[in-house]
């Protein structure tokens, strides 16, 4: 090993005192404009709404890696001779070292850059993520931090993208879809109730007209389980449209006579 | 040019009805708008904008005293519409009937267009029953109370009396007991139960109208959107001949509005002032909206003093006013910039855009019948309602508990945008 070191460092050009100055102002060109997409991009598209806001936020993390990747294209000819030996041994060494040491973490930054490209989550999107749900608000390197209606903050590592599933809401739309959940005693006008359900929907001041309204009905064996779902003009108003076709489509099926039936809990457990 | 033997055409009537797949919003041209740019830019860099060199600066005008401002622009004389609609229907009558015929018609306008009176006009010309409107217990009501006072169906086509209803937005609430009334009205009028008849509709309701019901194909009508050459006939034109001719000049540019007496056809339109293009494409071709902005935007300049009726038998070209300045006090009225429009609150959220659209689907509503369509707690509802109209983004129609609100023609293209903007349903217009 030690004889080698020469040879390794060999690799490596000689850094004579304007070079280390031109690397020293390519990263912090590189980092300025990464920190300044980083708060520019997120403010500008929290002031927006709809597609604009969406499109704005999915755009920083892949911006980013752009910069990156631009800004260590004009740093390494200047570090290393960029001949196929000289790769060849560099990644080599580097291997050996992420391998040891850093394989969660290199494996997390590597997952970050596939997630870059891939996309199975971006800023704006609902995603459910190691069982925990919110919105992403933003897709570091290493991490992707999600908000959950609860106000927490969950920050969960790239890594996770090699082993679990991501249940993701919108996928990159600005629409989603919500459910709104009926339990009815099974003695009542079934096509009078998905009619109502229907208008409870369609007069929710949150809908987004240009997705469709349905209203699903399963018979189980507690009752009759009617599902409105539909789709509110703002992914951050799931919550609040959910509760509004409650509210409203508990008092519609009331006035029809459908009455209201909450499951045994050994049934729904 | 104008000659003995090419007599000068007149220029065509502003007021046409048209189908809705024919309507056509003025849009600023592409120059003019890079134009328009560019001198927001140079006014940012504050170079000199040649334009301005002869305008009146807009601080030297006052705005046109009440009495003044209605004989200059009267309010909008709808029955002029009913005509246009009328001869619409007259000529579509006089083709022979083919799959586009249809016995019920829904005349659809913009905010601030009053299609209730253009209805109520052409009602009163062919004798036609006017349907009392339901109020809104009706609408919420199961029982079907109003729609057993409609006429009952004709029994000989030929004399059947047509109907009008003249606001289709109040015989419907967004609630889910508030649309059954709807639907079972234009069941039973697009079967033909109900005889021949016209349905007056503003653009908002009809938009979500047709989520609810989707009416048939080809059954709507508009009246076509005002272009700046439109606007400069209705607004313009009728007082600029005559003893007290008034002459309509920019205040930006000094300028006069209307083109020259001989241009004509192409040149004439050509030759409309950008300000009243821009205002044409700012208000979408809406001709209700345009008045509101024409009358705020009509200045006068202080020592303006109404022309001598011995001075002046004509108008007095734009040339010769131009040529002789403009401080001579010659009867000019000056068209002052885009007035600025009310500012939407910086917390404005769900519950502004709710306020809104429900204002916009139902044109008007009072307080406690919103509280019942909205979400919204009605506590706070009364607090924003007060704190939008401080902001002029909201207006009360009467007074006391039956106040009604809605949105005042001058918020109501921010509120649009606004709307837009965050992905509600929005009118075509």
């Amino acid at each position: 090993m030690l004889e080698d070191s020469p040879k390794l460092a060999g690799l490596f050009n000689s850094l004579d005192r304007s070079a280390w100055i031109e690397i020293a102002a390519i990263a912090a060109v590189a980092v300025l404009l990464v920190r300044a997409s980083q708060r520019a991009l997120p403010w500008i598209a929290n002031r927006l709404h709809g597609r604009a806001r969406h499109y704005l936020l999915a755009s920083v993390p892949l911006l980013r890696l752009v910069l990156i990747v631009i800004a260590s294209g004009l740093i390494l000819p200047i570090v290393i001779e960029p001949s196929l030996r000289n790769m060849v041994a560099l990644l080599g060494a580097a291997g050996l070292a992420i391998g040891f040491a850093l394989k969660d973490y290199v494996s997390s930054l590597i997952a970050g850059v596939v997630s870059a490209f891939e996309q199975p989550y971006r800023p704006g999107d609902w995603v459910e993520l190691d069982g925990h749900y919110g919105e992403v608000v933003h897709v570091g390197m290493r991490t992707v931090s999600l908000v959950t209606v609860d106000d927490d903050t969950i920050i969960v590592p790239h890594l996770k993208l090699w082993t679990s599933a991501v249940r993701n809401a919108n996928n990159g739309s600005p629409v989603l879809q919500c459910a709104a959940n009926f339990l009815v005693h099974p003695q009542h006008d079934a096509r009078r109730a998905r009619e109502v359900l229907e208008d409870v929907a369609l007069t929710s001041p949150f809908l987004y007209f240009d997705a469709p309204v349905v209203v699903s009905i399963a018979e189980e064996t507690w009752g009759t389980r009617y599902t409105v779902r539909a789709y509110p003009v703002d992914p951050r108003q799931q919550y609040r449209f959910v509760s509004d076709l409650t509210v409203r489509g508990r008092e519609a099926l009331a006035r029809i006579g459908a009455e209201a039936l909450l499951p045994q809990v050994s049934v729904l457990s | 040019m104008t000659d003995a033997s090419h007599p000068r055409r007149a220029p065509p009537s502003p007021w046409r009805i048209v189908t809705l797949d024919e309507h056509v919003r003025p849009t600023d041209s592409q120059p003019a708008a890079m134009r328009r740019r560019w001198r927001a830019l140079a006014r940012l860099l504050r170079s000199e904008d040649p334009d301005q060199a002869h305008a009146r600066a807009e601080t030297e005008l006052r705005s046109l005293p009440n009495v003044r401002l209605e004989h200059l622009a009267p309010a909008l004389d709808w029955s002029a519409a009913a005509e246009a609609l009328a001869s619409f229907l007259r000529d579509e009558s006089a083709r022979p009937p083919d799959a586009s015929h249809a016995r019920v018609r829904v005349l659809v306008c913009p905010p601030h267009c009053a299609h209730e009176q253009i209805l109520a006009h052409w009602a009163a010309r062919h004798g036609a029953r006017i349907l009392d409107l339901p109020d809104e217990a009706d609408v919420l009501a199961d029982t079907p109370r109003w729609l057993e006072s409609l006429p009952p169906p004709p029994t000989d086509d030929r004399d059947a009396r047509p109907w009008v209803l003249p606001r289709l937005e109040r015989c419907f609430l967004r609630h889910a007991q508030g649309l059954t009334l709807l639907r079972s009205f234009l069941a039973a009028a697009f079967s033909g139960r109900l005889g021949p008849g016209l349905i007056g509709c503003d653009s908002w309701a009809f938009a979500y109208v047709q989520r609810i019901w989707p009416l048939p194909a080809g059954v709507a009508l508009t009246l076509q959107g005002f272009d700046g050459s439109a606007l400069a006939e209705h607004f313009i034109r009728p007082f600029c001949s005559g003893v007290h001719a008034v002459e309509f000049r920019s205040a930006r540019s000094g300028k006069p509005l209307l083109p020259e007496p001989d241009s004509d056809g192409e040149d004439r339109d050509a030759a409309i002032a950008p300000e009243l293009r821009q205002l044409a494409a700012h208000v979408r071709g809406n001709p209700g909206l345009a008045w509101h902005y024409w009358r705020e935007r009509l200045r006068s300049a202080p020592q303006a003093r109404p022309a001598q009726d011995g001075e002046s038998g004509t108008a007095p070209s734009a040339a010769d006013t131009a040529s002789r300045g403009m401080t001579l006090g010659e009867d000019v009225v000056w068209l002052g910039e885009d007035i600025a429009p009310p500012g939407l609150p910086a917390d404005s959220g769900d519950d502004h855009a709710f306020i809104f659209h429900a204002l916009l689907i139902h044109r008007s509503l009072p307080t406690a019948l919103l509280a019942h369509l909205l979400p919204t707690p009605e506590p706070r509802l009364q607090s924003l309602l007060l704190r939008l109209e401080a902001l002029g983004l909201v207006a009360r129609d009467g007074g006391g508990e039956a106040a009604r609100w809605q949105v005042p023609p001058l918020a109501y293209l921010t509120v649009r945008e606004f709307l837009r903007s965050r992905s509600y349903l929005t009118d075509a217009f």
